[in-house]
């Protein structure tokens, strides 16, 4: 070997090192190619739910709430070794305009084997994390309230299904779409099961992340459906402050809770709107999340207007989504709704201007896509690792060998 | 070979803060000192995580090195092991929640001094090292608690002063500012608990009062 050809390969050794230190700082927290049973990720999200409170205690017909929370979700939260933790608090409305109280639902699925359909048995659902998976425990759930710091009720599940409808995993983030329904029960002050003073709730639920799995799988998808004029079926809706929706953002600060207004127009308390009473405007709380969209100033496209509207009025942009719900995607169908018709495609981003947010998503028009949310990462920083820092020290040295 | 052997053969031949004043005030020129051992406590603000907890810090640190041929800098490789208990609460409006942060950082670094007078002097380090954090979160007015591990390599920046009160004794302070840099994006804890969990900063900052023994 000659020296000009030793000293060439020489000097190619610091740069080959170099790329791998680059590469290793770079790549080396991403996540291998994985499936979403063994991803590690968390973030944020949005749930849809529909709370039936029944018991004794509820006098007559059971009133449904509709109620559009943010979501925070893990799966190192998990009690399971693979699983994945869901927690959605929000502020309940209360009964006859009274403010409501803040709720919580804890969700936490079991992933491993590829499981993808949870049935909550009748015991063990909010057994301790330690027990794991064991007595073929796979889904825990708990819906409680918090009351000045104490627990108020704490419901159990004693019975449903969930289903996760979407899922996916790519190298840079996670996402998934948990939908199914809970019976939970709160066996009140005696503690018995099936007594007078039983709390019980029937709880029908989307748990979403943002952005959603449509989204990250590159298909345009229309999100949840909002409670919008004239399409709430249930007497109570309510978009708690933090729901995030891919056309207007966040609607809410948490700064809405306390003294039910704030200066953004945001509605704190919930506003109580018994849809029977109130049939023309049909449509609902419009309090948080409607209100900051209008004071955000939001037009039709998800272009920022100096117009912050008379907020408190019919649910914003719920004339226009009303008018445009008959295009077939209004909340009213929401059982299935704009998430039902994004299965089959009626309603998906191509669907521009039919009223749906979905139009906002990837593929629709104008808006912030989904893209433009916060992340769900399960990726850190990139990490200067002491690796890293050793290669290129090394391949500094080796530099300066080279040149000599 | 003895620690002032290596020492030299590395260059320290100069004694450390000669011309110290000694003790009964007669000027003599103290015996060189290539140690310094630092104990520092002081207050830290976690601005690398998302709700920005504060807390106490303590750590104690090992240092060796001098004034290389003459030079008016002196130089020290310093060892230092830190602690820092921070926390948080009231983040939410929703519910009452709180998070509590344990740090534990070590970092190599090397810091470079010069002498404002014959018992002033100020100094600036550089460091590379790793930080350990554990978090505790509770929500739901204390009804869930929450634990996590994270930990990431970390370069610290750090300035400070000393005050030379004895041949063997310097009281000062020293302002950190340690980047992490691989914690995790996105805190799931920090979220629950009211703060916006990935909106953590690029990095902690601390102020410390330490007492410096020199040997």
């Amino acid at each position: 070997m000659t020296i000009a050809r030793r000293s060439m390969m020489l000097s190619r050794i610091p740069v080959v090192i170099l790329a791998a230190a680059i590469g290793w700082i770079t790549g080396v927290r991403a996540p291998r190619a994985q499936t979403f049973g063994d991803a590690a990720f968390a973030g944020k999200g949005r749930a849809t739910l529909t709370i039936t409170r029944v018991g004794a205690e509820v006098e007559a017909e059971p009133e449904p709430v509709e109620v559009y929370a943010r979501m925070t979700f893990g799966t190192e939260l998990s009690g399971f070794q693979e699983g994945l933790y869901v927690r959605s608090s929000f502020a309940m409305p209360g009964v006859d305009g009274a403010k409501g109280l803040t709720t919580v639902l804890v969700v936490d699925v079991d992933l491993s084997n590829g499981r993808r359909s949870w049935q909550p048995e009748v015991v063990g659902l909010s057994e301790s994390a330690a027990s794991g998976s064991r007595d073929g425990v796979s889904v825990r759930a708990r819906l409680y309230e918090v009351d000045d710091g104490e627990t108020g009720f704490d419901a159990r599940p004693r019975a449903g299904l969930l289903d996760l409808e979407a899922s996916v995993v790519t190298r840079s983030a996670a996402g998934f779409r948990l939908r199914g329904w809970l019976a939970l029960l709160d066996a009140g002050p005696d503690g018995l099961d099936d007594t007078s003073d039983d709390l019980a709730f029937d709880i029908e639920l989307t748990l979403e992340s943002v952005p959603t799995p449509d989204a990250l799988a590159g298909q345009g998808s229309a999100p949840l459906p909002r409670p919008v004029g004239g399409v709430c079926d249930p007497s109570v809706c309510w978009v708690d402050a933090g729901y995030y929706d891919a056309f207007y953002g966040y609607g809410c600060s948490d700064a809405v809770v306390d003294d039910g207004s704030t200066s953004d127009g945001c509605g704190g308390e919930p506003d109580y709107d018994d849809y029977d009473d109130d049939a023309d405007s049909g449509n609902t709380d419009s309090g948080a999340a409607c209100e900051g969209d209008s004071s955000t100033g939001y037009d039709d496209n998800g272009n920022p207007t100096s117009d912050s509207g008379d907020s408190g009025d019919v649910a914003c942009e719920g004339d226009d989504v009303e008018a445009d719900s008959s295009g077939g995607c209004d909340s009213a169908d929401s059982g299935s709704g704009c998430e039902g018709t994004e299965a089959d495609g009626a309603c998906g981003g191509s669907d521009a201007g039919s009223g749906c947010e979905g139009d906002a998503m990837p593929g629709g028009s104008g808006g912030a896509g989904p893209e433009a949310g916060p992340p769900t990462t399960p990726l850190r920083r990139a990490d200067v690792s002491w690796v890293g820092v050793l290669m290129i020290g090394l391949a500094m040295a080796l530099q300066r060998l080279a040149k000599r | 070979m003895e620690t002032s052997g290596w020492l030299s053969a590395l260059g320290f031949a100069v004694p450390l803060f000669a011309g110290v004043a000694s003790p009964d005030g007669v000027h003599a020129a103290p015996a060189p000192s290539y140690w310094i051992a630092e104990l520092d406590l002081g207050w830290g603000v976690g601005s690398a995580f998302p709700e920005s907890p504060d807390g106490l810090k303590a750590g104690i640190a090992l240092g060796v090195g001098g004034a290389p041929g003459g030079s008016s800098l002196r130089f020290h490789l310093m060892l230092h092991l830190d602690l820092q208990a921070l926390s948080a609460d009231g983040l939410s409006r929703l519910e009452p929640t709180s998070i509590g942060r344990s740090l534990m950082q070590t970092t190599v670094g090397l810091r470079i001094g010069t002498m404002f007078s014959s018992r002033a002097r100020g100094f600036f380090e550089l460091g590379l090292g790793h930080l350990f954090v554990e978090t505790e979160a509770q929500v739901g007015g204390g009804s869930e608690r929450f634990e996590q591990s994270d930990d990431s390599f970390v370069l610290q920046l750090a300035v400070g002063a000393q005050y030379r009160l004895h041949q063997h004794f310097s009281v000062g302070f020293r302002m950190d500012l340690s980047l992490p840099t691989g914690l995790q994006s996105f805190d799931p804890l920090a979220e629950m608990a009211g703060a916006d969990g990935s909106d953590g900063g690029a990095g902690n900052v601390d102020w410390v009062l330490t007492t410096v023994f020199h040997f």
